[in-house]
C-alpha cells in the first residue's frame, strides 16, 4: 500500500473510534429527578421496642444520627398520614381511604350502606360479601404504615433519639391494635422487627394487646423521661417533632413537651385495657386504673387527629360519598340518630340530607317526593347498579353536609372517646378520676365531629346539644323504606340521652356506648369493635347476613374480617400459624376475636 | 438444573436417525456433457439450456444478454440460443419464482440451474449474527428465511404479522386495535416471567430496540378504563425495503448478541441498490376489512322503564323491548340538576353492526434501484393509509428510505443508509372499559335509540361541577373559604344515562379525540477495508432517533369510572429517543489448501439510549384563578396553560450496554465445521450496585457434519447435514432503579419502596439444539427438523408476600424443549403447473424446573393474577397454568344458594383448568404456479392454550349476552318463574336447585370478580390466514418488466375455532397477559387487491 492509501486507514481508524465519543455510558443514578431520592439498602432488624431512654447522647451524636435517620424518618411521616387514609407520603386521598373504611368497616359499624354493587376493580353484592378483590381493605392501609415506621424502629441511629422511637413506637402500635381487632391475628412480631421474607408467623390480639401495653408502659416513662433532658436536646427533638408529627396538635398550640403524648399513649391504654375486659376483667381495670393516672386526653387540644385544615386536604368522605356516589347513610345509623332527635339532624343546617330525589315503591307506587325525610339504606340490602341517582334510585337515600364534612379533622384519639372510656370504667367501678355522667356529659358535648376551631361548623351543635342531653325517651320511629325492598321495622333504639344514676348497668352501658358510637362517626374500626364487644347500640338487623362467606345468619353481624391476604405464601402461613392465633378457629366471619365473649355478660 | 435433566426428549434420537437414513449410495453429479463454440464474425452465438432445481427443463424463461435488448424466452425443452455482438456476454436468466441469475458465458454449452425464490439454498450466504456473513451449509444451529416474495403476497402493515404460520417455532400475537399497533413475538416457547421474552430484532446487523410504546403490564388497570397499546419500532418500517428475513431461532444462534438475545434474533436485511440498469418498482394493494368477529348480544330484553317513565340502571334485565315505550324520563341528579327526556325504540336492531365501517388499508411503494460497479442506490417511498373499523379511527404512515453503496480501491466499502419513518394514529382503540367505545356499544341497554344518539351525540347544556373550596369575602371584609358548584355550559353529551361509567360511544368517537404522531429517522455508516490476505476490518454506526407526540382531549361531561369530568381533560406528552450503537469488528477469511477454511472475528459493541420525556395532564381543562376566589367556569380549556400548578411532569432516560466479542469457524473440505464464540456484555443497571459484577462472560459452541459429502448416499437422498450447538447467555434484569422512593414535597414526607433485592444478576439461558437438514429426490422434498432443549436458571422475579413487601431474585428455572420442523414438497405436474407446498409444525414443552426456597426451605409460590385467574408458577408444572376460584358447594357437592337464592364464590384460588398456552403450532404454506397464474395459500393455527373473554363476562352481568336471553325465554316459556314472575333457571349442578336468571348471571359475571371458568375457552383454532391469486402480464414495459395483479385476502374464515372471540389477538402484549380480551377492537377479516410493476 502506499502511503496515501496507509494515511486514509488512519484516517478512516481515527474518525471511527471518534464515534464512541459521542456514547454516554452513564451511571445508574445519573437520571434521578428532584421527585427522586435513594434510600439505603442495608434492611435493619434491630430492638424495635427497647428504650434506652437513659442513655446519655452526645449533641454531635444526635446530629449525627439525625444525618443518617433522614430517609427513615420522612418514611415515617408518610405512615402517619396512611393510618387514614394516605398512601405515597401524601395526604390521605380518597382511594386509599375507600379502600381502609368504605367499602369494610363502615358498613360493618353499619354507618353506611353502599347503594351500588358494581365497582369496576370487584363487587360488593352486600354488606358482607365484599369481593376478594377488596378484601384486603384496611389491611393495605395497615401494611403501609408499617412499611413506613418499621424501618425507622429498627435503625441502630434511632436510639440516640429514644423519645422519637418511642413515639413512632406508640403510632405503630396504635394501628396494630386497630388492624388487629379487624381480623384477630396478623404477624405482629415479625412485622414489627422487621421481618422481609416468607415465612411469616400470626399472632393473635391478646398476645399484641399485652404487648401494646407493655410498650405503652416503656413509652410513657422514655417520655417523662425527656423532662430531664438538657436544653440543646429538647429543642433539637421539639423542632425534629413539629416538623414530622402533624396528629398532634401541640404545634399549632405552641406547647412543648410530651405531656400530649403521654397522655395519648395512656389513651390508647385505656381503649385496650376495656376492649379487654370480658376476656381478662382483673388485667382490664388495672390497666384502666394504670391508665387514667397517668394521665389521659382531658381537653380537646389534647385531641389526636389529622387536620385537613391546617394541613390542606380535604376529608376523603366527601369525595366517596358525594360525587363518587359509593356510600349512603346506613338506615341503623340513621334510625338511631333520629330516634334520639340528635343534632346532626336538626337545626338549620342539618348535618344530614333528606333523600336527594323522589323515591318510589314500585309495588304501592307510593312515592316520597324530594327532600321529604332523613332516610338510609337497610344495612345488607342488594344494592342497585350504577353510581348516578338518575338510574339507581338507592342514590337518593341521605348524605352528610360535604360543606360541614369537608373540615371535619380525621381523628386518632378523641376526647370524647376517653370520656365514654371513663363513663363506662366509672359504672364498673373502677377509680377513672371522675363521675359516669361527668364524663358522659362531656363526652356529648364535644362528640361532634367538626373542626374544633371553625366556631361556625358547631354552631348548630352547641345550641341543639343541652336540649339532646336532656332527652329522656326516644322520639317513635318506624323505618319505613321508600322503595319497599325491606319490610317496615320500629326503632331499636328504647333509651333516651339523659343520665339517671338510677338506670341499671345495662342501660347505662347502652347509654354510653351508644353515644360513643355517634361520637366516633365517621371512624368505623372502634364503633364496630365496641358493637361486637357490647352488643350496643340495638341496631337493626343486617340483611342478607348469610350472603357473606355463609358463616352468619339473618340477626348475626360479622364478628371479623376474613384474613386479607390470598397470596398462595400467605395462605400457607394462615394455615401455619393463622388459625392458631385465633384461637384454633377458622378463618370465618362468624369467629370470635380474643376479647368478644358470647359466654360472658356485660356485667358478670 | 441442567439439559441432561430433561427427560422428556433427548437427542440420541436423532443420530441414530442419522446414522440409519446415511446407508451406501452416492448421488453423482452429473458430468456436464456438451460443449459447443460457435463463432460467426463478431457475433457470439450462446446456446444452453435452463433447468429448474430438479434438473427438468424450464420453459418459458427469459434469457437475455446483459446490457442489450437481445432476449428470448426457452422452448418447451428449456433450452434456448441466441447470438449476440457482445464479445463476452453476460446472460440474465429469470424465471417468476425463481432467483434471477447471472451468468458470464465461457463459450460452453450453458447450463443454468434455476434456484426458487425461497427454496433452501444450500451453497447460499447467510447474514448472521453481528452482519457476519457465513455460508449456510457453515451453520451449526437453525435458522429459516422467508424472502420479500412470501410476506408481500399479503401485505400486513407491521411485517411482524406476516411471520405467523411461515416459520417453525413463532407465535405472534398482535395487540388489538389493528393498523399502528404492536405485535408480540415469541420464539420457542414464553421464557422470562418479568423479563423479555421478545426475540431482538437486527436490521442489517444492527439491533433495534423494539419497546412497545404504552405497553399495558398490570391487568387490574385493563379493567378500569379503555386500554390502548402503541405502536413498535418494527411497525414502522416499510415491509418493501425488505429483501429477506432470516429467524435465528436460539440463542445458539444469537450467542454474538449476548443478552439481547437470549430469546432469539429476527435479522431483517434491507434492499440494496444493484448494479446495472435502473429499475423503478411499484407495489400498491388496498384491502377492504370486516370485522372477524363479534359477541352475540340479545335483541329481546330492554333497560327497565318504571311506572312514572323514569328509566332504570343500564342494563339488560328490564322487559321486553317490544313493550318498551319510545321515550322516557331522567331524575335529576346532583350535578345534572334538570331532569331530561330519553329516547327509546321498540325493536330490536343490530347496533354492531351498525357501529362499525367496512376499513380501509391501502399500501403503496415505489423504489428506484441501480448503479454501477462502484456505486449502487436504492431510494424508496411508501405509504401505508388505514381506515379502521371504528369511525374517526385512521393510521398513515409514510417512509422514506435511501442506501448508498461505494465500493473503493478495491478494498474499502462504504454503506450508507438513511430512513426516515413517520406516522399518525388517530383515535387508535384496542380495548378495555370506560372510555373505550366498544365497550360502551355493546354494553348499551338494547332499548335505547341509538341510531338517535348516533345522530345526536351532543347538544347544548349546562350541568354543575363538583364542590370545589374557595375564598368568599364575609361581611367584616375577611375571606372565609367555602365549597360551591360552578355552573357549567357547553358542548354536553346526549345520552340515556347521564352517570359514572356510561358513555355515548358515538360522542367518544366524534367529541373526543386522541391523536399521536411519530417521526423516526435513523441510519447506519458502515466502511469495511480489506487490509491483507483475508483479513479485514470494519466499523459501524447506527443512530436511531424517535420523536413521538401525543394528544388527547376528553370535553367535558365525559364519565370516568366513577365521576364526570366537568371540565373536560387534555393530555400532551412528547417523547424523544436517541439510540446510538457503535461496533468495530476484525474479520478473518481464508482457506489453507483447498481442505481447511477459517473464519475469526474480534469486535467491541457500545451501544446507549437516551430518553427524554414531557407530558401536561389537565384533570380540569379549565382556567384557575390564581386567588381563588371566583369558581372556575371555562371548559374543555385544552391547552397546556389551562389547570392548576403540577400538572406537567418530565423525566429522562438512559441506558446502555457494551461487550467484547469473539467468534471463529474451523471448517474442514466443507465437510465438517466447529465454531465458538465468546462475549462478554457490561450492563448500566448493575452499576447500582458496586460490589456485584459488572461484567457477564456468555459462550457459545457448535459443529456441523455434511453427512452427503462424507459417505455415499442413495441417488435419491441429495444432501443431509447434521448439526449440534450450545449456548450459555445472558438477559439483564430490568434496568431501573431499585432502591429510589418518591419526594412528596407537600407533605415533606418521602414515600415507601416496598421491595427487597435479595439478588441481583442476569437470568442465563443455556441452549443446546440439534437437527438434521435432509433434502430427497432432486431436492424435491425437504426436511428440516431441530430439537432444542433451553434452561433458563437464575429467573428474575418479584413475590409479594403478607408484610406488603416484594421480594426481588434471581430465584426460578424454566426449561423449555421442543422440535420444530418443516417440511416441503414440489409438485409437478406436467409442463406448466407446479405445487409447492411446506409444512411448518412446533412443538414446545415447557417445565417449570425450579421456583427457589423461602427462609424455611418452603417453595416459593409464585404466581400472577389475571382477570380472576391466578397463574400460578408451580416447580414440575407449566409456564401458564391457570387456577380460580371456585362456586361454594354444599357437602353433598351440589352448588351453594344463600336463602336469598345467590351463589356464592370461595375466596381463594383452588380450582386448575387448564394451561394459556398453546402448544403446538402448524402453519401449511402452498404456492401453485400454472403458466401466468399463481395462487397462494396459508392455513395455519395453534393447539391448546386458553383466551379469556371477560366480554363475554360483562355482557352476562348486564343481562345483554345472547344466552341470558335465552335462559329467560325458556323461562318464560316453561313458567319457571319465581313468586315476584323473575324468570328462573336449574343451577348447573344436576340438583335441580332454582336461581333467578339475574342473578346467576350477576354472579358469574361480576365485573372484576368474574367465574372465570366459564369465560375460558380453547383457544385451538385453525384458519384461512392468506390467500392470493395473482396473474402476471410479463415484459410489459419491457424485458423484466412485468405488471402483476392479485386478489388478496387475509383471516377469511375460522376452519375451527371455538372461542367467540379471536385467540390470537390480545388486549395486551405485557407478559401473562397473552390471549386476555376485553371489548378488543375485533380482528378483522380483509380483501383486495394488489399490483406489482417493474418498469
Amino acid at each position: 500500500m502506499r502511503r496515501k492509501q496507509y494515511l486514509s486507514l488512519f484516517a478512516i481508524g481515527f474518525s471511527a473510534m471518534g464515534l464512541t465519543a459521542c456514547m454516554d455510558f452513564d451511571n445508574a443514578y445519573d437520571t434521578l429527578t428532584i421527585d427522586e431520592e435513594v434510600t439505603e439498602t442495608t434492611v435493619y432488624q434491630g430492638h424495635p421496642d427497647s428504650l434506652h431512654y437513659n442513655v446519655e447522647i452526645t449533641e454531635e451524636g444526635l446530629d449525627s444520627a439525625l444525618l443518617h435517620l433522614n430517609t427513615n424518618l420522612r418514611q415515617a411521616k408518610g405512615g402517619q398520614y396512611a393510618m387514614r387514609g394516605g398512601k405515597n407520603g401524601d395526604y390521605p386521598g380518597e382511594h386509599a381511604y375507600q379502600r381502609q373504611y368504605s367499602l369494610g368497616p363502615d358498613n360493618y359499624a353499619q354507618y353506611t350502606t353502599v347503594p351500588h354493587y358494581d365497582f369496576m376493580y370487584g363487587t360488593l353484592m352486600t354488606s358482607y360479601d365484599v369481593s376478594v378483590e377488596f378484601n384486603p381493605g384496611p389491611n393495605s392501609s395497615f401494611l403501609i404504615v408499617k412499611n413506613a415506621i418499621v424501618p425507622l424502629l429498627n435503625h441502630p441511629d434511632i436510639d440516640s433519639i429514644p423519645e422519637m422511637k418511642a413515639i413512632y413506637l406508640l403510632l405503630l402500635d396504635y394501628s396494630s391494635q386497630e388492624i388487629a381487632d379487624v381480623h384477630g391475628a396478623f404477624p405482629y412480631d415479625d412485622f414489627l422487627h422487621n421481618k422481609q421474607t416468607s415465612p411469616f408467623t400470626y399472632k393473635g390480639v391478646e398476645f399484641i394487646y399485652k404487648t401494646i401495653v407493655s410498650h405503652i408502659d416503656s413509652i410513657t416513662r422514655c417520655l417523662a423521661h425527656y423532662e430531664t433532658r438538657p436544653d440543646w436536646y429538647k429543642t433539637k427533638v421539639q423542632k425534629l417533632m413539629n416538623s414530622n408529627l402533624d396528629v398532634c396538635q401541640d404545634k399549632y398550640n405552641n406547647r412543648k413537651g410530651m405531656d400530649s403524648w403521654i397522655r395519648f399513649a395512656n389513651s390508647l391504654k385505656l381503649r385496650i385495657a376495656m376492649h379487654s375486659v370480658k376476656a381478662e376483667p382483673a388485667l382490664a381495670r388495672q390497666w384502666a386504673e394504670e391508665a387514667v393516672a397517668g394521665g389521659v386526653v382531658e381537653d380537646i387540644s389534647q385531641e389526636f387527629a389529622l387536620w385537613g385544615y391546617q394541613l390542606g386536604f380535604g376529608h376523603p368522605l366527601n369525595m366517596i360519598w358525594i360525587s363518587w356516589g359509593d356510600a349512603r347513610l346506613s338506615a341503623s345509623f340513621g334510625s338511631l340518630l333520629l330516634s334520639l332527635d340528635h343534632p346532626y339532624t336538626k337545626g338549620d343546617f342539618p348535618f344530614f340530607h333528606k333523600n336527594g330525589g323522589a323515591l318510589t315503591n314500585t309495588k304501592t307506587g307510593e312515592v316520597l317526593p324530594p327532600d321529604s325525610e332523613i332516610i338510609g339504606l337497610r344495612e345488607g340490602i342488594h344494592p342497585g347498579m350504577g353510581q348516578s341517582a338518575a338510574t339507581n334510585p338507592m342514590l337518593n337515600y341521605s348524605v352528610f353536609e360535604p360543606d360541614l364534612m369537608a373540615q371535619a379533622p380525621l381523628y386518632l384519639m378523641k376526647l370524647s372517646e376517653v370520656d365514654f372510656l371513663r363513663a363506662e370504667g366509672a359504672i364498673r367501678g373502677w377509680n377513672m378520676g371522675g363521675t359516669a355522667q361527668a364524663f358522659y356529659e362531656r363526652g356529648i358535648r364535644y362528640a361532634y365531629l367538626f373542626e374544633r376551631s371553625e366556631d361556625w361548623q358547631h354552631e348548630d351543635y352547641d345550641l341543639l346539644v343541652d336540649d339532646y342531653l336532656n332527652l329522656e325517651t326516644p322520639v317513635e320511629y318506624v323505618y319505613h323504606d321508600p322503595l319497599g325492598n325491606v319490610p317496615d321495622e320500629p326503632s331499636v333504639t328504647k333509651i333516651g340521652v339523659k343520665w339517671n344514676d338510677a338506670d341499671d348497668l345495662e342501660v347505662k352501658l347502652e347509654k354510653i356506648i351508644t353515644q360513643k358510637y355517634i361520637a366516633s362517626f365517621p371512624n368505623s374500626f372502634e364503633a364496630w369493635t365496641e358493637l361486637r364487644r357490647t352488643g350496643y347500640p340495638k341496631l337493626f338487623p343486617v340483611m342478607n347476613a348469610d350472603e357473606g362467606d355463609g358463616t352468619l345468619k339473618y340477626g348475626d353481624i360479622i364478628r371479623r374480617a376474613p384474613f386479607p391476604d390470598t397470596d398462595d405464601a400467605s395462605v400457607e402461613d394462615i394455615i401455619n400459624t393463622g388459625l392458631e392465633a385465633l384461637g384454633n378457629k377458622e378463618d370465618y366471619q362468624s369467629t370470635r376475636l380474643w376479647w368478644d365473649r358470647e359466654d360472658v355478660p356485660n356485667f358478670p | 438444573m441442567n439439559n441432561h435433566q430433561i427427560k422428556k426428549l433427548t437427542l440420541w434420537p436423532f443420530f441414530l436417525l442419522a446414522l440409519l437414513l446415511a446407508p451406501v449410495g452416492r448421488c453423482h453429479a452429473n458430468a456436464s456433457p456438451v460443449e459447443l463454440l460457435q463463432d460467426d464474425e463478431q457475433k457470439t452465438v450462446v446456446k444452453g439450456v435452463v433447468l429448474d432445481e430438479f434438473n427438468e427443463p424450464l420453459p418459458g424463461a427469459t434469457v437475455r444478454v446483459k446490457g442489450t435488448n437481445e432476449g428470448l424466452a426457452t422452448n418447451l425443452k428449456g433450452e434456448f440460443e441466441l447470438s449476440t455482438s457482445v464479445s463476452k456476454p453476460v446472460l440474465q436468466i429469470s424465471y417468476m419464482g425463481y432467483d434471477p441469475q447471472e451468468v458470464a458465458y465461457g463459450g460452453r454449452l450453458l447450463r443454468v440451474k434455476m434456484v426458487p425464490a425461497e427454496a433452501h439454498d444450500i451453497q447460499e450466504v447467510v447474514v448472521t449474527a453481528m452482519g457476519i456473513l457465513r455460508k449456510e451449509k457453515s451453520l451449526t444451529y437453525a435458522t429459516q428465511q422467508i424472502k420479500a416474495d412470501e410476506f408481500m403476497k399479503v401485505q400486513e402493515t407491521n411485517i411482524a404479522n406476516s411471520l405467523e404460520g411461515k416459520i417453525s417455532g413463532i407465535t405472534v400475537t398482535p395487540s388489538a386495535g389493528g393498523a399502528g399497533g404492536a405485535s408480540k413475538i415469541v420464539l420457542r416457547g414464553a421464557k422470562s416471567i418479568v423479563g423479555d421474552s421478545s426475540p431482538l430484532i437486527v436490521i442489517d446487523g444492527v439491533p433495534m430496540t423494539n419497546n412497545i410504546r404504552n405497553q399495558t403490564t398490570n391487568s387490574q388497570n385493563l379493567t378500569e378504563y379503555v386500554s390502548t397499546e402503541g405502536a413498535d419500532p418494527l411497525s414502522m418500517i416499510n415491509p418493501d425495503d425488505i429483501e429477506s428475513i432470516n429467524v435465528l431461532k436460539g440463542a445458539n444462534a444469537a450467542a454474538l448478541y449476548g443478552s439481547r438475545a437470549a430469546n432469539g434474533v429476527i435479522m431483517i436485511t434491507t434492499k440494496q441498490g444493484k448494479s446495472g440498469k435502473m429499475a423503478v418498482s411499484y407495489t400498491g394493494n388496498i384491502t377492504f376489512d370486516t370485522p372477524l368477529l363479534t359477541p352475540k348480544i340479545q335483541n329481546t330484553y330492554g333497560a327497565n322503564v318504571d311506572a312514572q317513565g323514569y328509566l332504570g340502571s343500564a342494563n339488560g334485565w328490564g322487559g321486553r323491548i317490544a313493550d318498551s315505550p319510545t321515550t322516557a324520563l331522567a331524575r335529576a341528579t346532583t350535578k345534572m340538576p334538570y331532569e331530561r327526556d330519553i329516547r327509546l325504540r321498540n325493536y330490536g336492531n343490530d347496533d354492531v353492526k351498525d357501529f362499525y365501517r367496512t376499513g380501509i388499508t391501502t399500501n403503496n411503494s415505489v423504489a428506484v434501484s441501480g448503479g454501477t460497479e462502484k456505486v449502487q442506490s436504492y431510494v424508496s417511498y411508501a405509504n401505508s393509509h388505514a381506515l379502521g373499523l371504528i369511525e374517526t379511527n385512521f393510521y398513515n404512515r409514510n417512509t422514506f428510505s435511501f442506501r448508498q453503496t461505494y465500493r473503493l480501491w478495491e478494498r474499502l466499502t462504504l454503506n450508507a443508509s438513511i430512513n426516515y419513518a413517520q406516522t399518525k394514529t388517530k383515535n387508535r382503540i384496542g380495548g378495555g372499559t370506560v372510555g373505550n367505545p366498544i365497550y360502551h356499544l355493546y354494553t348499551a341497554p338494547r332499548n335505547l335509540d341509538m341510531g338517535y344518539y348516533r345522530d345526536n351525540y351532543s347538544l347544548t347544556g349546562t350541568w354543575l361541577s363538583d364542590e370545589q373550596g374557595h375564598y368568599v369575602q364575609n361581611d367584616n371584609g375577611g375571606y372565609i373559604r367555602q365549597n360551591d358548584r360552578a355552573e357549567l355550559t357547553g358542548p354536553m353529551m346526549n345520552y340515556a344515562f347521564m352517570d359514572a361509567r356510561q358513555n355515548n360511544p358515538y360522542w367518544l368517537l366524534h367529541q373526543n379525540r386522541s391523536e399521536n404522531r411519530e417521526d423516526r429517522i435513523f441510519g447506519t455508516f458502515q466502511g469495511s477495508l480489506d487490509i491483507w490476505d483475508g483479513l479485514s476490518v470494519q466499523a459501524r454506526f447506527n443512530f436511531d432517533h424517535d420523536k413521538y407526540q401525543e394528544e388527547s382531549c376528553r370535553y367535558a361531561t365525559t364519565f370516568a369510572p366513577n365521576s364526570m369530568y366537568d371540565y373536560g381533560t387534555y393530555n400532551k406528552r412528547r417523547d424523544n429517543k436517541t439510540e446510538m450503537y457503535v461496533d468495530y469488528m476484525l474479520n478473518y477469511n481464508k482457506t489453507f489448501n483447498d481442505e481447511w477454511s477459517v473464519a475469526a472475528n474480534v469486535g467491541w459493541v457500545g451501544h446507549t439510549v437516551k430518553g427524554s420525556n414531557y407530558g401536561t395532564y389537565i384533570a380540569n381543562a379549565t382556567v384557575v384563578d390564581a386567588l381563588n376566589q371566583d369558581l372556575n367556569t371555562v371548559v374543555n380549556y385544552f391547552n397546556t396553560k389551562g389547570g392548576s400548578i403540577g400538572v406537567t411532569s418530565e423525566g429522562e432516560s438512559s441506558n446502555w450496554d457494551r461487550a467484547w466479542l469473539a467468534t471463529a469457524q474451523l471448517g474442514w473440505k466443507e465437510r465438517i465445521y466447529v465454531d465458538a464464540s465468546w462475549r462478554r456484555d457490561e450492563y448500566r443497571v448493575f452499576t447500582q450496585f458496586p460490589n456485584k459484577p459488572q461484567g457477564y462472560n456468555y459462550f457459545g459452541y457448535g459443529a456441523n457434519v455434511l453427512l452427503s459429502e462424507l459417505v455415499k448416499l442413495p441417488s435419491w437422498w441429495t444432501y443431509a447435514k447434521l448439526r449440534v450447538s450450545a449456548s450459555k447467555v445472558g438477559n439483564a434484569i430490568p434496568s431501573r432503579l431499585y432502591n429510589n422512593v418518591g419526594n412528596v414535597y407537600r407533605t415533606g414526607a418521602l414515600s415507601v419502596n416496598n421491595s427487597l433485592l435479595v439478588n441481583a444478576k442476569p437470568e442465563e439461558t443455556h441452549s443446546f439444539e440439534t437437527g438434521l437438514e435432509l433434502l430427497f429426490l432432486d431436492n424435491r422434498l425437504s426436511l428440516d427438523v431441530t430439537y432444542y432443549a433451553t434452561t433458563i436458571k437464575d429467573l428474575y422475579m418479584g413475590i409479594g408476600n403478607t408484610a406488603g413487601i416484594v421480594v426481588y431474585n434471581n430465584m426460578a428455572s424454566i426449561g423449555n424443549q421442543g422440535i420444530e420442523a418443516t417440511l416441503g414438497y414440489n409438485f409437478r405436474f406436467g409442463p406448466n403447473i407446479r405445487w409447492r407446498t411446506a409444512v411448518n409444525f412446533g412443538y414446545n414443552y415447557n417445565e417449570i424446573l425450579s421456583v427457589g426456597e423461602d427462609d424455611l426451605g418452603r417453595k416459593n409460590r409464585v404466581y400472577t393474577d389475571v382477570a380472576g385467574v391466578r397463574v400460578r408458577y408451580l416447580e414440575g408444572d407449566s409456564y401458564g397454568d391457570m387456577y380460580v376460584r371456585d362456586l361454594r358447594h354444599n357437602e353433598d357437592g351440589t352448588i351453594y344458594l344463600s336463602a336469598n337464592g345467590n351463589v356464592k364464590k370461595e375466596g381463594l384460588y383452588t380450582k386448575y383448568i387448564g394451561n394459556m398456552i398453546s402448544k403446538y403450532q402448524l402453519g401449511w404454506t402452498n404456492t401453485i404456479n400454472w403458466k401466468n397464474f399463481q395462487l397462494s395459500f396459508l392455513i395455519n393455527g395453534r393447539i391448546g392454550g386458553k383466551v379469556i373473554s371477560l366480554t363475554e363476562a360483562f355482557l352476562d352481568e348486564m343481562g345483554l349476552s345472547q344466552r341470558t336471553a335465552d335462559a329467560r325465554d325458556y323461562a318464560y316459556a316453561n313458567n319457571l318463574l319465581n313468586a315476584d314472575g323473575e324468570p328462573m333457571m336449574y343451577l348447573p349442578d344436576g340438583s335441580g336447585q332454582l336461581i333467578s336468571v339475574h342473578n346467576y348471571y350477576q354472579v358469574m359475571g361480576a365485573r372484576g370478580s368474574q367465574y372465570s371458568p366459564l369465560y375460558v375457552y380453547d383457544a385451538t383454532n385453525f384458519r384461512l390466514r392468506e390467500l392470493s391469486l395473482a396473474y402476471t402480464f410479463k415484459d410489459v414495459f419491457g424485458e423484466n418488466k412485468d405488471i402483476s395483479l392479485s386478489f388478496i385476502g387475509r383471516n377469511l374464515f375460522f376452519i375451527y375455532n371455538d372461542a367467540p372471540v379471536d385467540p390470537d389477538v390480545s388486549l395486551s402484549t405485557g407478559n401473562g397477559l397473552g390471549g386476555f380480551e376485553l371489548f378488543n377492537t375485533p380482528s378483522t377479516r380483509s380483501f383486495g387487491f394488489n399490483v406489482k410493476m417493474t418498469f
